[in-house]
Formats: C-alpha cells, sequence, structure tokens
C-alpha cells in the first residue's frame, strides 16, 4: 500500500472506523514506514488538540433553570389540553386547579379600581377564542426570544421592519418586570411582537398587535381590561389607540392583573 | 374510581424524572456542540433550548437501549441546519463544498513530525486559537461534522444518522475538513516559530515526496 493511501485513510484508522481488512493492510503499512508512522502520530495529536481546545466550555449560568422551566410549561400545556378535552366541569372539581373556557369567562374590569370578578363554570366547552389560546400556546412552548435587548428601544428597532405598526414595550411600575426579549410571532393571521418579561424569576409574556380582537365583540374602552382564563392561565387585554396588548404569565391573576392594569403601554 | 387527571399527572412526572435523568446530563456535550456550530454564545443558547424543548416532546419516539446523546445531537444538529438553511435560503451549503478540491498534499514532514511529538502547555495553549480559527473558518457541513466527530465523538454510523447520508461520505467529507484545518494549524505552527520550516525539503506534494522515495513500501 502507497503512503498516498494511508494518508487518505489515516483519519478513519485512528477512529478505528476501518473494515479489519483495511485496517490490516494499514497497520503492516505503517510498521514498515516511518513517515506514516509520524502521521498517525500527528492525527492522534492532532485530534486530542481539537478535543481540548474546543471543549470545556462552561454553561451560561441560568440555563438549566430556564430549560426546566420550559419543561415545566409543557407539562402544564399538555395537562391543560387533557383537561379541555374531556368533560371540563367533572375534572376541573375533581383537579381543584382555575380552567375556564369559553364566552362565558370574559370580566369585564374597570380601570383603576380593578376589581376580580368570579365566574361561574363554563356552560360550553367550544373554543371561541382563538387569540387567546394562541397567546396561552406562545407563552407554554416557551419558544426562544429573537432579540435579548439592553433597552426596550432595540425590541422596537428590531420590529421596525417586520411589522406595520410601532412596537413599544410595556413599561412596568417600580421595574417589577424586566423585558428579556422579543420575538416575532404570528397571532391567527396577524404579525405580532411576542415580549418577554421576567418577573420574580417567573416568565411573563406580552403580545402586541394592531386592530380588534374579534372574539372580544367590539373594542375595549381604552383604559378598561377585559380578561379570560384560557387553559389554565389568566389572560388579560388591554387596548391603547390601535395597538391591542395581550398578557399571560407563570403568575397568579392578581398579579397579572395588577401588571396589565399598571403597565405604561403606547408612545 | 381512577381519576384520570391523577393518572395524568403520574404519567407526566414519571416522563419528566426519566428525561431529567436520562437527557439532562447532556447538556454540556449540546452546548459544546451549539457553541462551535453557531459560534455564538446568545444562538448557541437558543439552541440548546429548542434542542431540549423539542427532545421533551419527542421523548417517547426514543427508542431506550440506543445513544440518548447522539439522538439528542440529532435534534440539534438539525434544528441546527434548519436554521441556517433558512438564513441562506438558496444556496445549498453541502452541494457546494463538495465542488471544492480536496487538495491531498503540502504537510511538510518536519510538522508532521514536530507535531507529532508531545507539545508543553505554553503551545498548547498558542495552537488552542489556531485550533478554533481554523473551525470557525471552515464551511458550515464541515464543521457540523468535526463537532460531531472531533468534539463529540460520535461513529461515522451515528453521523450518518444524524446527517442522512451515507457512512463513505461522513469518512470523505470528515477527510476533507480535517484536512484543512490541519493545513491551518500547520501554517499558523510555523508563524509561531513552534514548528519549523525544513530548508531543505519543505512543504512538499505528496508526489514530489513519492518520487523521491521510490514512492512505494
Ligand atoms: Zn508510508
Amino acid at each position: 500500500m502507497r503512503c498516498e493511501l494511508i494518508d487518505r485513510r489515516v483519519g478513519a484508522y485512528v477512529d478505528g472506523e476501518l473494515d479489519p481488512a483495511s485496517m490490516l493492510d494499514v497497520e503492516r503499512h505503517i510498521e514498515a514506514c516511518g513517515r506514516c508512522q509520524e502521521r498517525v502520530g500527528f492525527e492522534r495529536r492532532f485530534r486530542s488538540l481539537v478535543n481540548e481546545s474546543l471543549t470545556g466550555l462552561e454553561l451560561p449560568e441560568d440555563l438549566r433553570e430556564r430549560i426546566s422551566r420550559n419543561l415545566d410549561a409543557v407539562d402544564v400545556r399538555s395537562e391543560a389540553a387533557v383537561l379541555r378535552r374531556r368533560s371540563l366541569q367533572v375534572f376541573v372539581a375533581a383537579a381543584g386547579i382555575t380552567l375556564a373556557v369559553g364566552l362565558g369567562q370574559q370580566a369585564r374590569l374597570s380601570f383603576p379600581e380593578a376589581v376580580v370578578a368570579e365566574s361561574a363554570p363554563p356552560p360550553q366547552v367550544a373554543s371561541l377564542t382563538p387569540v387567546f389560546d394562541e397567546v396561552v400556546r406562545l407563552h407554554a412552548s416557551g419558544l426562544p426570544a429573537d432579540v435579548r435587548p439592553q433597552a426596550p428601544s432595540e425590541v422596537s428597532q428590531y420590529f421596525r421592519d417586520k411589522v406595520s405598526f410601532p412596537v413599544t414595550p410595556a413599561v412596568f411600575d417600580g421595574n417589577e418586570a424586566r423585558l428579556t426579549g422579543a420575538r416575532l410571532h404570528p397571532v391567527g393571521t396577524r404579525k405580532a411582537a411576542a415580549l418577554y418579561y421576567d418577573v420574580g424569576g417567573r416568565r411573563v409574556t406580552v403580545v402586541v398587535t394592531d386592530g380588534h380582537l374579534p372574539e372580544l365583540g367590539g373594542p375595549i374602552p381604552e383604559g378598561e381590561i377585559v380578561f379570560r382564563d384560557v387553559g389554565g392561565y389568566t389572560v388579560p387585554v388591554r387596548r391603547q389607540g390601535d395597538l391591542t396588548y395581550v398578557f399571560t404569565g407563570d403568575v397568579d391573576r392578581e398579579t397579572l392583573l395588577r401588571l396589565a392594569k399598571s403597565a405604561r403601554v403606547g408612545r | 374510581m381512577r381519576n384520570p387527571i391523577r393518572l395524568f399527572r403520574k404519567r407526566t412526572h414519571e416522563k419528566r424524572e426519566a428525561f431529567e435523568l436520562e437527557a439532562m446530563p447532556h447538556l454540556e456535550a449540546l452546548y459544546v456542540a451549539a457553541r462551535r456550530m453557531t459560534r455564538s454564545a446568545t444562538e448557541a443558547d437558543d439552541l440548546v433550548q429548542e434542542t431540549m424543548l423539542k427532545a421533551y416532546r419527542f421523548y417517547d419516539r426514543f427508542e431506550p437501549g440506543t445513544n440518548m446523546r447522539a439522538w439528542l445531537l440529532k435534534i440539534q444538529t438539525n434544528a441546527y441546519i434548519n436554521r441556517y438553511r433558512r438564513r441562506v435560503r438558496e444556496r445549498s451549503f453541502r452541494e457546494s463544498e463538495d465542488a471544492q478540491p480536496i487538495g491531498e498534499s503540502l504537510m511538510s514532514r518536519a510538522a508532521v513530525r514536530a507535531l507529532a511529538n508531545p507539545l508543553d502547555e505554553a503551545h498548547r495553549r498558542m495552537l488552542a486559537g489556531a485550533i478554533q480559527e481554523a473551525l470557525d473558518a471552515l464551511p458550515e457541513g464541515q464543521r457540523i461534522l468535526i463537532v460531531l466527530a472531533d468534539l463529540e465523538e460520535l461513529s461515522y454510523k451515528e453521523i450518518a444518522d444524524v446527517l442522512g447520508c451515507p457512512v463513505g461520505t461522513v469518512m470523505s467529507r470528515l477527510h476533507r475538513a480535517r484536512k484543512a484545518m490541519q493545513k491551518h494549524l500547520v501554517d499558523h505552527a510555523i508563524d509561531l516559530g513552534i514548528v519549523a520550516e525544513e530548508p531543505v525539503e519543505g512543504p512538499v506534494s505528496l508526489e514530489t515526496y513519492r518520487a523521491a522515495r521510490g514512492g512505494a513500501a
């Protein structure tokens, strides 16, 4: 066997990936050829240099934790789906969790004095709330952000050529919520901007879109908050000018309503 | 009476526990692969998250007893390729790479000899930078191969399964990728004075070398 052939096979030889016959050929040649012995030594050295130079990176500090939360969201979502598929009233009672879908669940809060109305069990389960469902689905899936901004203005900049309306991230009183990222994500047939916030270590998603939500039956008066409970999540909605802000998150209903109320939205 | 919700929760809990036990220990490996493929800490972070989400959703498709790390890397590599494709759209990177000449030759014996011997720590550190540069400079498809073969140490068969191509293709492309990196490394080692250029022999082509040596063994 010629040295040239050894050169072609030296990688597979070092990897132990040659078939037994070729392996034997290579070994026989190497025993007799100093040049190719060196070539094998070089290949081994190269391999260990590559490995030690390029591995051994430390995981980002909170990556493990974020993944864990993403998986939690998957679990919550699949449970919500199971609940929805089954006879709702029975299992809501049995599981003792808040879960309500349907038109009957719409509550209107007057602003600024938000009062949370307790709603009766829904008479039907049909999904009349596509946008609400989609926002909950987006939140629960924990899809990664397209941008992780240092300042809210970076988010406006990012969406400038992607959606037909100006995106101004909601700002919350007392820095209670920190903007962590944003993602272009369609809601129904609309383009929408999903904004990700961190509220005391929990995720909150705010979806901004233009126009009114058909499932609300008409425009919400500016300054009022309307919410629905979907798949175990509370989903408050707020309008500011032409823009509609839909909120949801891994926080309790009171916190979410308070956030929706205190958010400074619009220009 | 059985409570279906409690049953569902129990099953979810068991699935989650099994996943944490089997998949989570490979997080470092996934992150290294993601960093080297994407060349960006932010993108790597996103990619690993996407991978773990997908793996968890499709966990029931994992065949018990097979290599979990290879399965996760398959999900991640495909997610990465999809992202990359979206960015370059019309250009098929795999084909364009095959069009390049293989460039057999041009490895000086002195360089081979010098680098075949153990290097001291300082030299190793100097070469680490060159190696990362060399990897970053590789075309997408070749970089993926180095990551899977030399960083993650998957077998050719596992790599072929990840990329959906024949084992022979893995072997020849990997050869080409390593060759390119080795050339970069040797050039760099010469620049750093770690390896002396052999004054008489110099970097010779294999043809010349064989001619000088009689060609056969
Ligand atoms: Zn030889």
